[in-house]
């Protein structure tokens, strides 16, 4: 009897664990969220400590990856902006996914009126440059980390809302909702218990694309000083940081490591969704 | 009729559902009235789109929003307790769905599609037996077990954590009926629960229904065109054409001396064992009439091969004989009468 009662969970993990790209995505994320809270441990120097003696320094047992041109540590300077971005990728991308959702549930099941007014509504944000609802929004609301979760996650949720809408609409014609409604269940249960963890397969990817969008626009939006304060090293402030050409040609590591930090961050995660998506999708 | 109220589980008294489509108006089920006895098992037949399913989900008020019921009524005699009304019960009142699932429960046709797939078969299951009984999950998940392994599912401790994809066709009408039985319901509503199961199969689920209905006493509703299944499985038969039961007798009534010719003609068609290869088996001719056709007249009068010109010009009355045995047409009405 011991071996039954976690069997479920443990036959959810062995399917996970059989897909090695997602196991790699795994732990390749995880190595580098932890890295990133850990930084403190990983690393003595503060990322925003200036010191114009150490300046453009090579790379050296003392500055794993050199320092910048005013002294900085790389190193620290990228793991403490991977807080920043790891943070707003994924809170943002969180938030937006957990809207849509629920709106999305809401409109494809009752349909009628209500579908057709959170449509319409989900139509103005998507049509709406997003950009430029974003530069309006920090204009009236300020620029900070958390407003700018704020502002992706009302932005973002109208994508996952059409896609949880669409598969409610066609998964409330299956037969097993009307075996749900003849045993007495509630709408809501159905919706929210039974038609929703239907539509969660595509809804993960969406969530894991995501927080890669999100990562990269944040990085877009301090380009155009209208993201984190400038002075905040999150990778993109880093990149944004190295965009001179003389940064460019003579000291690579400033833009390439933030630059592969994105990159293998985004991979990872999406390597994850995909196993993640396999695990909770029993068809696969 | 007041005398037997307890020996019926279920009334259906002139029962008239509609549906709407834009403006067209179709009467699905026009003024049909059965009675199931307890513990027994009630045959609905008919050929497709007679009505059968519209009349089963009339009793748990599970009709498409575009479906309502116009007119009469459906009473709920609980073994214990007050008469229920469930025609007074709106579709997604509280009544209703304490009912649904407990005292009536259903198994619907596809077993393919009628399971969620993202749980596993035993969640689905404990689920029900949670929503109507308050017991702990640890016994929820032992009657489970218990019951799986009464409906003759191999291993059923493992089998409950599987998901609906690891079983077959047949296993899953067992889940199902599984699901249904598992708070012991008064009534089973079983809308043609094996006409999408191979013949074997089909053999054994109604085999399992019957034991599962022997041993609980549960009174059966049985939606079929399938008239073999019928002299299997029903103790009482309700023929249905057109939204109207137009005959309704015990099984020999029904199979010994139908009266209907609609009735008849159906068991015509029926090969019996020991036929002649080369005897041909009788069709009705012609097909069902939209199902927004207005009559004047009897509604199988232009397929009735015994069809009088009256009867084209005015519905027929139903003619109740002293065993019980009920039928709606105008030659019998005569026979009564001379």
């Amino acid at each position: 009897m011991k071996m039954k009662t976690n069997s479920l969970a443990k036959q959810r993990l062995e399917k996970f664990l059989y897909n090695r790209l997602a196991v790699v995505g795994f732990i390749m994320m995880m190595l580098i969220i932890l890295a990133c809270v850990f930084a403190p441990i990983l690393t003595p120097y503060d990322p925003a400590y200036i010191d114009v003696s150490l300046k453009e320094l090579k790379p050296s047992a003392e500055h794993l990856l050199g320092t910048d041109r005013l002294g900085r540590d790389i190193l620290a300077r990228l793991l403490y902006g991977g807080r920043i971005s790891i943070w707003i990728g994924l809170a943002s991308a969180f938030g937006a996914s957990a809207i849509g959702v629920v709106l999305g549930c809401i409109s494809g099941y009752f349909g009628g009126k209500l579908d057709q007014v959170l449509l319409y509504i989900s139509e103005i944000f998507m049509t709406f440059p997003r950009y430029l609802l974003v530069l309006i929004c920090v204009g009236l609301i300020g620029q900070s980390m958390n407003n700018i979760i704020i502002i992706f996650i009302l932005t973002g949720w109208s994508g996952t809302m059409r896609i949880v809408r669409g598969k409610i609409l066609s998964l409330k014609q299956e037969a097993f909702v009307e075996s749900c409604l003849a045993n007495g269940v509630s709408g809501w249960s159905i919706m929210f218990r039974h038609l929703l963890p239907n539509t969660l397969g595509p809804v993960i990817v969406d969530m894991t694309l995501s927080v890669a969008g999100c990562i990269l626009a944040e990085a877009g939006l301090s380009f155009l000083g209208m993201g984190v304060a400038a002075d905040v090293p999150t990778w993109g402030n880093i990149i944004n940081a190295a965009k001179r050409l003389d940064i460019i040609q003579n000291m690579p590591l400033l833009w390439i490591t933030p630059g592969l930090a994105i990159s293998l961050f985004v991979l990872s995660i999406n390597f994850f969704g995909d196993g993640l998506r396999d695990v909770f999708d029993p068809a696969q | 009729m007041e005398n037997n109220i307890h020996e019926n589980v279920l009334e259906v008294r002139d029962l008239q559902t509609r549906f709407r489509v834009q403006k067209r108006v179709v009467n699905a089920v026009n003024g049909v009235t059965f009675e199931l006895k307890r513990g027994k098992i009630l045959g609905i037949v008919g050929e497709s789109g007679c009505g059968k399913s519209v009349t089963a989900h009339s009793i748990l008020q599970l009709l498409p929003k575009v479906g309502h019921i116009e007119n009469g009524s459906i009473t709920y005699y609980p073994r214990e307790g007050e008469a229920k009304v469930l025609t007074d019960y709106g579709p997604k009142s509280r009544e209703i769905k304490k009912i649904r699932g407990k005292d009536i429960s259903m198994i619907f046709q596809d077993p393919m599609t009628t399971l969620n797939p993202v749980y596993t078969i035993g969640s689905q299951i404990v689920e029900n037996l949670r929503k109507h009984e308050k017991i702990t999950k640890a016994e929820a998940k032992e009657r489970t077990i218990e019951l799986l392994r009464k409906l003759g599912i191999p291993n059923p401790e493992i089998r409950f954590n599987e998901y609906p994809h690891q079983f077959s066709g047949g296993m899953k009408q067992r889940v199902m009926i599984a699901i249904a039985m598992v708070c012991n319901p008064e009534i089973l509503i079983a809308d043609e629960p094996t006409t999408a199961l191979d013949v074997t199969i089909q053999a054994q689920i109604l085999g399992l229904m019957r034991s599962l209905q022997e041993e609980h006493g549960t009174s059966i509703v049985m939606i079929t065109h399938n008239m073999g299944i019928v002299a299997q499985m029903c103790d009482d038969v309700a023929v249905m054409y057109m939204g109207r039961v137009v005959e309704f007798g015990s099984l020999k009534q029904i199979f010994t001396e139908p009266k209907h010719p609609y009735t008849r003609a159906l068991l015509r068609s029926v090969p019996v064992l020991g036929m002649g290869k080369d005897d041909e088996l009788e069709t009705i001719e012609g097909s069902t009439p939209d199902a927004s056709t207005v009559f004047e007249g009897c509604e199988f009068a232009e397929r009735c091969t015994q069809a009088r010109p009256e009867c084209f010009k005015r519905f027929p009355k139903d003619t109740t004989y002293e065993d019980g045995h009920k039928v709606r047409c105008i030659l019998f009405e005569e026979n009564e009468n001379g």
